[in-house]
């Protein structure tokens, strides 16, 4: 027997009962959230997967922005540019003629490249990044923010249509992460502001609650925030429907998780649109509701 | 005469090349860029045509260095190891026309390989009913030149270093061009008169391999064709920057002991 037909029968059956074997896998393979794409994941597969789908992520920027790439903006530059807000801003990787050192190469950097002086106004139209969405969620599941921006562009068109779509992809989001917070929130928000499903979203809102709740601790600051809004919109969802002990429970609650929240204490003064019904708690007089 | 040279030589690194089967090398690379293309077809590439056409130049431009970086970093080394140097050196030649023949052998294999790969790709992209502009043509003009400035530098390495450290040297400049120039780019502002001198000068030294890739403008729509004073200094910085190597590999190769 040829030495080559042994190693490839060892490393057929060894395919063989890695294929039909799936007890393994969720300990070889396991789901390890990434909501970051700077996050990895524990096995080698999954590492692959979450390489490609993180770098299909960044590359629907390059898309958006027909090809010229960004990075952060410094502290420094945002408050040359006046952009000192706290937020993250963009700005070109190449830089402009003025700020570039480089004189001629750098010209000639500028005219080989995907480079505009029109910088970010040279935008695509977002649902072209649509099928990458759908791949990188394809390859990569547990990604969550690739489901949530995804339903986003694919429902931005506000119509019936594009929000039934963008339904059935957070459906399928859902499926694969089932403990996740931003993608019941995301689809509670569809439920309330397109469908005006008040008691389906509340549905979801609490779902998301609950799955926040049970992972606090080590929630990050994306699915922390997503948790946040989860409470807000329950709130509002309680308030809008005349459920005023809920609405005291879950602001209360809320408040526990997120005492800085300014939004959640204010669905409860009577001063903004309140229900026929609505009574407020007495002894009531700025933030808390006592129960 | 010295044209039947450099072409004798030539010939010869493209033979050595085939029968080192070189080209099963850029063969396989073939097959995996059609794979690959296969299993984007699985998926259907509707909307998605911008990104095929940009993972195809990233593909090809990756594929085409790996290829250029060794072929030109074997050559002379082996030529040494296996002695078959000694009958080149005892026609009458001079060393540096040696040099010049088998750079020019590499460029031609590597471009040869390029234009394989190119092919393969269109033909890929072709399938999927991705359309192609003019852009396109510079973009493979400005390749075939960066390619051969990394011939260059490649053959400078091995002169100096053995053929692992010249190939993994090789590797490490012409694929993190892009990130040494970005560093140095972004760090410029915020470093002291000393350090921008430095930044100045390592700018000036180190080869630009990142300005012959077009890709990025290549594979986006609606960007127009580069200016030809743009192409003019891609063709004059590599034909300068070249024959500097050249003229540093001569320098150490002249007085090597072989």
């Amino acid at each position: 027997m040829r030495p080559w037909f042994a190693s490839f029968m060892a490393l057929s059956l060894m395919a063989a009962i890695g294929w039909s074997t799936t007890e393994v896998s969720p300990i070889t393979n396991p789901r390890i959230r990434r909501v970051q794409t700077d996050q990895g994941d524990a096995s080698i597969t999954g590492q692959f997967q979450t390489s490609v789908s993180a770098w299909l992520w960044n590359y629907t920027e390059v898309y958006f922005h027909n090809g010229i790439k960004l990075r952060r903006m410094s502290e420094s530059e945002k408050k040359a540019n006046g952009l000192d807000d706290g937020q993250t801003h963009g700005t070109p990787v190449i830089p402009s003629a003025d700020k570039d050192f480089r004189s001629v190469f750098g010209d000639v950097e500028r005219s080989v490249n995907a480079w505009s002086i029109a910088q970010n106004r040279k935008q695509n139209d977002p649902r072209q990044c649509l099928p990458l969405f759908r791949l990188m969620t394809w390859l990569d599941p547990y990604f969550v923010e690739g489901w949530t921006t995804g339903a986003m562009v694919i429902g931005m068109d506000y119509t019936p249509e594009s929000t039934q779509k963008a339904k059935t992809f957070l459906r399928e989001g859902l499926r694969q992460n089932p403990d996740c917070v931003d993608i019941p929130m995301m689809f509670g928000m569809l439920e309330a502001t397109r469908e005006k499903e008040l008691l389906k979203a509340a549905r979801f809102f609490k779902q998301a609650v609950k799955n926040g709740k049970a992972r606090f601790e080590v929630l990050s600051e994306n699915e922390r925030s997503a948790l946040q809004s989860s409470y807000r919109w329950l709130a509002l969802v309680y308030r809008n429907t005349g459920q005023t002990g809920k609405l005291n429970d879950i602001v209360q609650e809320g408040m526990q998780l997120f005492p800085d929240d300014l939004v959640m204490p204010s669905t409860i003064r009577p001063s903004i649109v309140p229900p026929k019904d609505y009574k407020p708690p007495v002894g009531v007089t700025s933030r808390m509701v006592p129960k | 005469m010295k044209f039947r040279v450099y072409k004798a030589l030539a010939r010869g690194v493209f033979l050595e090349s085939l029968r080192r089967k070189d080209l099963w090398v850029v063969a396989i690379l073939g097959f995996l860029i059609l794979m690959g293309a296969s299993a984007l077809g699985f998926f259907g590439v509707q909307g998605l045509q911008v990104f095929v056409k940009d993972l195809a130049v990233t593909v090809l431009g990756a594929f085409s260095t790996i290829v250029a970086i060794l072929t030109s970093t074997r050559m002379l080394p082996e030529e040494i190891k296996q002695r078959t140097l000694y009958p080149l050196l005892s026609r009458p030649i001079t060393r540096l026309d040696l040099l010049i023949g088998k750079l020019v052998g590499s460029i031609l294999v590597t471009w040869m390989s390029f234009l394989i790969l190119a092919a393969l790709t269109a033909l890929a992209l072709f399938g999927f009913g991705v359309s192609f502009e003019l852009i396109m043509l510079q973009y493979i003009v400005a390749k075939m030149m960066g390619l051969a400035l990394v011939c260059a530098f490649g053959l400078t390495l091995s002169i100096y270093m053995t053929p692992a450290a010249a190939s993994t040297t090789g590797f490490i400049f012409t694929f993190g061009s892009a990130l040494i120039i970005r560093g140095l780019t972004s760090g410029y502002e915020h470093a002291g008169p000393g350090m921008q001198f430095l930044f100045k000068f390592l700018n000036a030294v180190l080869p630009q391999f990142t300005l012959f890739d077009l890709g990025g403008r290549a594979a986006n729509v609606g960007w127009a064709p580069v200016p030809l004073w743009v192409m003019g200094f891609l063709l004059g910085y590599w034909l300068l920057y070249s024959s500097g190597l050249v003229a540093i590999a001569w320098t150490r190769f002249q007085r090597k002991a072989i």
